[in-house]
């Protein structure tokens, strides 16, 4: 919860969207500053901020307050989804979350897979593994306190349950179905998830 | 993302859901995070009457004797009920919608989310459900839990850190993990069921 930690470092990542030095720069010092502590209704203004920084957002996507996003540029946000207080979003990929899709409080958000067989330079141990894209899509919720890793596709209208982890899946069995419930550790589609209305 | 066409014919306005609550209680809870952020949020550590002085004000039911820490963060007061020597630690997050009532003598550790709401995600409008915990007396709940919405812990159990409680739990129970499983009796003197053998003191 709050103890993660978003590491803020950029130098180890390749990140074609980056903007100038200066910019990035800019966006370290207001996203410990100010922007986490904007109080909650301010979306407008948080919506602003973060498209002056490259992201792509819906004019409808909702921002909650004391959200840390890492790298403002590699977000793109559809139309009436919401990211919940707390969440701490590190993109040095590119994270795309569909439309009418929650995230909601106390998540992690991490474009960069610890999985270790997806690891594209096992030389160094130490170097962070290779960032790679996370999409999210329409009409997914994922629950308080989830941990999401990145190369992977959250299928629509996914439900995680509270406290799961969705890791990108090594076999076929395992593999996140659309429109089902997703429970446990990590996340596995355990039933289908019941809808009044258009799946998408 | 789906095409635009489909998305305009499920919302014909495109505008986001109008808020579940009342413009009271939007009001109150405007006033509620002014107060928590500065007398509260910065009150010394000991003066643990005054929160609840400022608790009871936004019309919360709890006694003189309830400890609230300054770092805890109540979502609206008027839904909290605690007994005497109920403590709310620091970094615990009340996500009281619904009527959140912690008995006497129980501790809700450090880090802890009590999850007083969730959303109808079988409908498309995603409306916000707010179902009530109710937490029994001497109950310990360790750092960093999770409690459901809708969940109740009876009298003297004890919740493992870091677990996530998404059933409800018997009475005089240890209990733990993800999903919490309960792992066996709480050997306590107040203990109703508990084998007298097992405790000296509690003979005559």
């Amino acid at each position: 919860m709050t103890t993660l930690c978003t590491p803020f470092s950029t130098q180890h990542y390749p990140d074609p969207n980056a903007p100038s030095g200066a910019k990035v720069l800019l966006w370290k010092i207001i996203s410990k500053t100010i922007f986490p502590h904007l109080p909650s209704p301010l979306y407008k203004i948080r919506r602003i901020i973060l498209r002056s920084f490259g992201a792509t957002l819906d004019p409808h996507a909702r921002i909650r307050g004391g959200v840390h996003i890492s790298h403002p540029w590699n977000l793109t946000i559809g139309r009436k989804s919401s990211i919940g207080e707390g969440t701490q979003v590190f993109n040095p990929a590119p994270l795309t979350i569909g439309d009418r899709s929650v995230i909601s409080q106390y998540c992690y958000v991490s474009c960069v897979s610890c999985v270790a067989s997806v690891a594209n330079d096992q030389s160094d141990p130490i170097k962070p593994q290779h960032p790679s894209p996370l999409t999210i899509g329409d009409d997914v919720w994922v629950a308080t306190e989830c941990i999401i890793q990145g190369n992977q596709t959250i299928p629509n209208g996914l439900l995680a349950g509270a406290r799961s982890t969705l890791l990108p899946s090594q076999t076929s069995t395992t593999q996140l179905t659309p429109w089902t419930i997703a429970t446990g550790h990590p996340a596995i589609s355990r039933r289908e998830r019941p809808y009044q209305g258009q799946k998408s | 993302m789906t095409n635009p066409t489909k998305i305009s014919n499920q919302h014909p306005q495109g505008l986001p859901n109008p808020s579940p609550h009342t413009l009271k209680n939007r009001i109150l809870r405007i006033l509620w995070n002014l107060v928590q952020a500065t007398l509260f949020r910065y009150s010394p550590r000991p003066m643990l009457r005054w929160r609840a002085f400022l608790l009871r004000l936004f019309g919360a039911n709890i006694t003189k004797k309830s400890r609230v820490y300054p770092r805890a963060k109540i979502w609206g007061p008027w839904n909290l009920t605690m007994g005497d020597h109920a403590t709310i630690a620091d970094d615990v997050d009340c996500y009281c919608v619904a009527q959140i009532t912690i008995g006497a003598h129980t501790t809700i550790s450090q880090y802890t989310y009590l999850c007083g709401a969730t959303h109808d995600f079988e409908d498309i409008s995603f409306k916000l459900q707010p179902k009530p915990i109710t937490i029994g007396q001497r109950v310990w709940v360790a750092a960093d839990c999770f409690i459901a919405p809708g969940i109740t812990i009876s009298d003297g159990a004890v919740i493992g850190a870091r677990s996530s409680v998404f059933k409800n739990i018997n009475p005089w129970t240890i209990n733990a993990g993800t999903p919490a499983k309960e792992l066996r009796p709480r050997n306590h003197p107040l203990n109703p069921n508990q084998n007298p053998n097992q405790n000296p003191d509690n003979q005559p």
